[in-house]
């Protein structure tokens, strides 16, 4: 399944794929989807029992759909 | 490696750019923030990957509005963008408000090794590697 497909299947959850393809800048495109949940904590605990039992796999945690809700605008800056 | 790499990532609310970076064998959407000096985790990104924020030394911030405040550092053992690999890096590990979903911002302190392009258009950010190198 392709990331963007992903995302449109799990709008709104958290979702952890382990990445079979990346683009040339090592961006990852495609995958097999572990693990989706509503609940942030919950994805981690799932996605870090993958990967336990799967040391070497590449996953990508991603939110699907926007991390920044309408009426917050992001005005960041540390030094 | 290629001498540019083309990032394509999304457009946030607002505009702001988010790009994967990967973390121990984890990719995550780390909000490209080219006002901050520092490269940083969201406190729960840090807990996932096992990470343990040091509150000393520490390192003294002034966010975009309030007073400067200090927040605790942790150490990645390697942190890469497009394939480019960086060694012991120290983030600053961030309460970020609750409704900000995000895992990272990718600051200057990565961003400033390369000569750097945002393409709002196309959602991509696009790293060329600095002439001498």
């Amino acid at each position: 399944m392709t990331i963007a497909a992903a995302r449109r299947k799990f709008a709104g959850e958290w979702v952890a794929m382990h990445v079979t393809r990346a683009n040339r800048a090592d961006v990852p495109v495609a995958g097999q989807v572990v693990a989706h949940a509503v609940d942030r904590s919950a994805l981690h605990q799932m996605a870090r029992s993958f990967r336990a039992d799967h040391p070497d796999a590449r996953v990508f945690i991603f939110l699907a759909g926007d991390p920044i809700p309408e009426g917050l605008a992001v005005s960041l800056a540390t030094r | 490696m290629q001498r540019a790499s083309r990032i394509g990532g999304r457009l946030a609310h607002g505009g702001v750019l988010l790009v994967p970076v990967r973390v121990k064998g984890n990719d995550f959407e780390f909000l490209v923030d080219t006002g901050s000096a520092y490269t940083a985790i969201a406190l729960p990104t840090a807990r996932y990957l096992r990470t343990v924020p040091q509150a000393t030394p520490g390192v003294r911030i002034a966010p975009a509005h309030g007073p400067a405040v200090q927040v605790p550092t942790a150490r990645l053992d390697t942190l890469s963008v497009a394939g480019h690999m960086f060694d012991n890096v120290t983030v600053l590990v961030l309460s970020l408000p609750a409704e900000m979903q995000i895992d990272g911002l990718l600051g200057m302190d990565v961003l400033g090794r390369f000569r750097i392009t945002l393409e709002p258009d196309t959602a991509t950010l696009v790293l060329r590697l600095p002439r001498a190198s």
